[in-house]
C-alpha cells in the first residue's frame, strides 16, 4: 500500500512539474547539435594525432635517427634519443582521446577494446604514411625558417634538434677514404675506416646518406654508411 | 485514443511530440518495472528518488530516442546510470571504472540456445540469492533473467562489449549457483 501511494507521487510530481513548465523536453536540435560535435571531436582528435605522429617520422628524418637502426644497437640508441618523446606523448593523448570519444556509438562500445585500439593505431600509421608521402611538413618547416609566429616555433624546434652522431645529406667526391657530405647546415667531411659499416652496400655521387659517428669540428669518424633513398634539399621551399 | 493498446516506441513517439499522456502511459507501463529494478541495488526510500530521477531524466530527453528502436532499453540505460550515481553515492564497495573483460573478445560468451532452455530455473536462483554477488554481475543477471533483455540491449545498456554481457552473466551464473547452494546446505 505504501509502495502504490509513493508510487502515485512519483507519477503526480512529475505531472506537476511538466504542467507548471518546470520540467522541459531538450530539443531534437540539442542531440543533434551534440552528435555532430561529437563526431567533430573524434575527427579533430584523429587528425591531431595524425599531425603529430607524422611530424615525428619527419622530424626523425630530418634528424638523421630515422636511419640510424640499420646500424644495429648503438645505432637504435640514437634513434630513441631523436624520438620528440614530448609529441608522441601528446600524439598518443588524442589518439587516446578520439578513441574514448568513439566509445560513445554502438558500433564501438559493442565490440572488445582491442579492436577499437587495432583500428586507432591503424589510422595512426597509414594517415601518417599518407601524409608523410606529402609536402605538408617541408612546407611548414620552410615557413618556420621565414620565422612565422605558432606553427614557426614548433618547426623550429624540430629543425634545430641535433642528434650528436647521425648526419644526412649528399655524398660528393666519394673516395676510398671518404667524402663530403652536404647537409642542410654546411658541408661535413667523412672519414672512412676499415672499421666503417656499410649495411646496404656501398654509396655513390649524389647518393642521399646517413652517416653514424663521431664528430670533431667538421670532420666526422664514420662507424657506418648507408643510402636513405630521400632527398632532402627539399627542405628549404619558401612559404606560402 | 485508447493509448493502453499502444507500443512503447509509438507512446514515445506521441510523447515527443508534446503528448504528455502518452508519456504518462509510458510511466505507468515502466513505473514498477524500474522500481524492482532499482531495488536490486539500492533498498528503501532511495529507489524511489531514483525511480523518481530517472523518470524526469527520460521526459527531459525524450526526443533524443530513436523510435525505431526499442524504448525499454534506452529507459533502463538511464536507469542505470542513474543507479551508478546512487551506489556511488552510497558506495560500500567501489565500483570498478577499468574491467579486463572488455579488452578482448570471449570465444564462450554468446548467447546460446542451452542459455535460454535453462533460463527458467536460473531465473528462480537469481531471485532468491542475487544479493550475494557483486554489481559487476548483479545488473547483467538481472537485466538478462528478470527483465528479459538480449545480450545486445544489455550491451546498450551498460555500454560494454556483447561479448563481456556474456561473460558477466556466465560468470555471475556460477557465483549464483554456488553461493544459493552453500545457502541451502
Amino acid at each position: 500500500m505504501e509502495n502504490e501511494k509513493q508510487k502515485k507521487s512519483i507519477e503526480e510530481k512529475i505531472f506537476e512539474n511538466i504542467k507548471e513548465g518546470r520540467l522541459k523536453m531538450k530539443p531534437r536540435l540539442y542531440f543533434t547539435g551534440k552528435t555532430v560535435l561529437l563526431v567533430l571531436g573524434v575527427v579533430l582528435a584523429a587528425f591531431l594525432a595524425v599531425f603529430l605522429f607524422s611530424f615525428i617520422i619527419f622530424n626523425l628524418h630530418l634528424s638523421g635517427a630515422w636511419f640510424m637502426p640499420g646500424f644495429g644497437i648503438g645505432g637504435w640508441g640514437l634513434f630513441l634519443r631523436g624520438v620528440p618523446w614530448l609529441v608522441l606523448f601528446a600524439a598518443l593523448l588524442f589518439a587516446v582521446f578520439s578513441e574514448s570519444l568513439a566509445q560513445k556509438f554502438s558500433v564501438v562500445y559493442r565490440r572488445p577494446l582491442v579492436y577499437s585500439v587495432i583500428a586507432v593505431f591503424l589510422v595512426l600509421f597509414i594517415g601518417s604514411w599518407f601524409v608523410s608521402r606529402t609536402t605538408l611538413h617541408q612546407k611548414l618547416f620552410g615557413c618556420a625558417r621565414q620565422n612565422r609566429p605558432l606553427i614557426g616555433n614548433f618547426y623550429r624546434g624540430a629543425g634545430m634538434m641535433q642528434i650528436h652522431g647521425a648526419y644526412v645529406g649528399v655524398a660528393e667526391n666519394v673516395g676510398k677514404n671518404g667524402f663530403n657530405l652536404i647537409t642542410d647546415g654546411g658541408k661535413l667531411n667523412v672519414a672512412v675506416s676499415n672499421r666503417t659499416r656499410f649495411p646496404f652496400g656501398v654509396i655513390s655521387e649524389n647518393d642521399n646518406v646517413a652517416v653514424m659517428g663521431r664528430a670533431s669540428g667538421t670532420l666526422i669518424d664514420a662507424a657506418g654508411v648507408r643510402k636513405t633513398g630521400e632527398d632532402f634539399p627539399k627542405f628549404r621551399p619558401a612559404c606560402h | 485514443m485508447n493509448l493502453s493498446v499502444l507500443s512503447d516506441e509509438n507512446l514515445a513517439r506521441l510523447s515527443q511530440n508534446g503528448d504528455i499522456d502518452a508519456f504518462g502511459e509510458l510511466l505507468n507501463r515502466y513505473n514498477k518495472k524500474i522500481l524492482n529494478y532499482s531495488r536490486r541495488f539500492i533498498k528503501g526510500d532511495d529507489s524511489f528518488d531514483v525511480v523518481q530521477e530517472v523518470f524526469i531524466k527520460a521526459y527531459v530527453n525524450i526526443r533524443q530516442f530513436d523510435a525505431e528502436r526499442r524504448f525499454s532499453p534506452w529507459l533502463y540505460r538511464i536507469a542505470h546510470n542513474e543507479l551508478i550515481n546512487a551506489v556511488k553515492k552510497r558506495a560500500k564497495e567501489p565500483l570498478n571504472f577499468f574491467d579486463p573483460d572488455t579488452i578482448f573478445p570471449h570465444p564462450t560468451a554468446k548467447e546460446t540456445a542451452e542459455d535460454k532452455a535453462n533460463k527458467a530455473e536460473t531465473k528462480k536462483i537469481v531471485e532468491e540469492c542475487l544479493d550475494k554477488i557483486n554489481y559487476k554481475y548483479r545488473e547483467p543477471l538481472v537485466l538478462y533473467y528478470l527483465e528479459e533483455m538480449d545480450y545486445g540491449e544489455i550491451s546498450d545498456i551498460l555500454r560494454i562489449p556483447v561479448s563481456t554481457v556474456g561473460v558477466r552473466i556466465s560468470r555471475g551464473r556460477n557465483f549464483l549457483r554456488k553461493s544459493c547452494s552453500e545457502l541451502k546446505q
